[in-house]
């Protein structure tokens, strides 16, 4: 166990409670301070805090072992679909941030339960959030237990680094709420940043040089800088669907769509759209390189060994107590996702549940104190998860996610923009887009049915069509 | 020109066609290399997120400018 790289891993844990004791001497101990920061977040912090909370473990290892397989094309669907995908701030965002303000909003189940006049649909907006955003807090805490192994040589278990991560989260969700939450994002997005631009720098270095690296790999493995990629995997139909499905998701991840009420004013949101297109441009693309140059020097792995591809390639060309640090940029990526996630969903549980249904007369301070409740509690809950083996649920439910949420767009940008959208429409639409989706993912449905494309397609001209047919036919009775 | 990057037809036509050139069906298997060694689809991508970049700052300038905040 190099003590160098625990150290450094030790102060930056240290760092993030200091910043979460900071945070809670600015707050005012009200939910709406808890939970959105009294919509006083600004551009800067808005910014950092929306990419740190979008770019996940999945970011560190995910695209790194997916550029391995399929190659340097895995760049374009991640990073124009994400950059893109900022567009939505304005159409969603600024219309999200605007009523929130407006009528006090701080989940995404209370702006499509008032809109639409209807407490059955904001549980069943709610219940698609939880259902798909709990197990992917579980896989937060099982990355960190992975790279708190690594980073001690094994001498931390997995199970013990697991723990040691969620205690860290809850201790600083639960001291300071959204305000440290936000705050923290901030070093997280900077270190998270600088590893992989570091990393990139090292492992090219070690490869002979930037270019040279480039070059090796456009000889020894053309199918890896060109598509259709490895495995032939990129087709026009796959490619188009990852272009819309990002637009389609992100913005329905909860931890996402409350950070457009935490904004202080249109400016904030407005800048993170700016900012957004060259964040991904970077961030995106120094995973993927060094998953893609992986084949240069541990050629033929398969399995979830590409998944390991960027700690052992800065292992091989760096001192240990630098894949500390480079860990570390790991653990901010994760960190800053589960943090976000943990506590939406306690601000979900606390609004939509308990302040709505069983006690109904509870104060911003009796809010305030349930949803830290709720954090501890969800928090165990993923624990158990990431520490137990309910395997078959939970990665279903993990590699659903992102198709299972976007079933929630036709529904908000309906709230947002279409009158003549009501309750049954959006039902309606949440049902057939999932079990559509189910239908494609358990097999029952052929594959062939959805033209080449990624089922994401499919779902959401079926969510759509459903919206508009049947608000169209029940417009009247309701 | 000002009046034109004021036009919501001007911003949707911009944004379709940018999202049209991203998925490039036209150079699909195009693998020479460009700057640093990088082949033609990362140094293209990287050209496209630029030209949302400009977009991005032209459309807060002169379309996203009602309502909130100091606009």
């Amino acid at each position: 166990m190099d003590m160098v790289a625990v150290s450094v891993f030790a102060a930056y844990l240290g760092v993030m409670l200091a910043i979460a004791v900071y945070a809670y001497r600015r707050s005012a101990k009200t939910s709406e301070d808890y939970f959105v920061a009294s919509r006083s977040i600004g551009p800067v912090v808005l910014f950092l805090s929306l990419a740190a909370t979008n770019f996940s473990a999945f970011t560190f290892f995910g695209f790194a072992g997916a550029a391995y397989k399929f190659g340097l094309a895995y760049y374009g669907i991640m990073a124009f679909g994400t950059g893109l995908m900022a567009l939505s701030f304005f159409f969603l965002g600024r219309g999200i941030w605007r009523l929130g303000k407006e009528k006090g909003y701080i989940t995404p189940a209370e702006l499509i339960g008032d809109r639409f006049s209807s407490d059955s649909l904001r549980m069943v907006f709610l219940a698609v959030m939880v259902v798909f955003t709990l197990p992917y807090i579980a896989t937060q805490a099982i990355g960190g237990g992975i790279a708190l192994t690594q980073l001690t040589d094994g001498e931390v278990s997995y199970e013990l680094g697991a723990v040691i991560v969620t205690v860290v989260v809850v201790a600083y969700v639960t001291i300071g709420g959204m305000r440290a939450d936000a705050y923290t994002d901030v070093l997280q997005g900077v270190m998270m940043l600088v590893t992989l631009l570091a990393a990139v720098g090292i492992v090219s270095a070690g490869l002979g040089g930037f270019t040279e690296a480039n070059t090796r790999l456009a000889e020894e493995f053309p199918e890896l800088v060109s598509r259709p990629g490895g495995a032939d995997y990129f087709t026009p139909q796959v490619w188009l669907s990852f272009m819309l499905l990002w637009l389609f998701c992100d913005p329905m991840f909860p931890q996402l769509f409350v950070r457009f009420y935490s904004a202080r004013d249109e400016r904030s949101i407005r800048l993170s759209m700016v900012m957004y297109a060259p964040i991904t441009a970077i961030v995106f693309l120094c995973p993927v390189l060094i998953g893609a140059w992986g084949n240069l020097q541990f050629p033929g792995l398969t399995g979830s060994g590409p998944d390991q591809i960027l700690p052992m390639m800065v292992g091989e060309f760096a001192p240990q107590w630098v894949l500390g640090i480079m860990l570390a940029g790991a653990f901010a990526a994760l960190m800053s996702t589960a943090d976000s996630q943990l506590l939406v969903l306690s601000s979900m549980l606390t609004r939509d549940v308990y302040k709505r249904w069983v006690r109904k007369d509870a104060s911003q301070r009796h809010e305030f104190i349930v949803g830290k409740a709720l954090v501890v509690g969800l928090a165990l809950m993923s624990l158990a998860i990431a520490l137990s083996s309910v395997e078959t649920l939970f990665e279903t439910l993990t590699k659903t996610t992102f198709t299972g949420l976007a079933v929630l767009f036709p529904t908000t940008v309906a709230a947002l923009y279409w009158k003549r959208a009501n309750k049954w429409g959006c039902m309606s639409s949440i049902l057939a887009g999932e079990l559509l989706y189910a239908g494609f993912y358990f097999g029952v449905l052929p594959a062939s049915l959805s033209g080449g494309f990624l089922p994401v397609v499919p779902v959401m001209i079926v969510a759509s069509a459903a919206l508009v047919a049947v608000s169209l036919l029940t417009s009247k009775k309701v | 020109m000002s009046r034109l990057l004021r036009n919501k037809w001007f911003w949707a036509v911009a944004f379709s066609l940018l999202f049209v050139l991203s998925i490039d069906v036209w150079a699909w298997d195009w693998s020479w290399p460009t700057v640093f060694g990088l082949p033609y689809i990362v140094t293209y991508i990287a050209v496209l997120e630029g030209g949302l970049f400009v977009l991005y700052l032209l459309f807060s300038r002169y379309y996203w400018t009602e309502g909130g905040g100091d606009a």
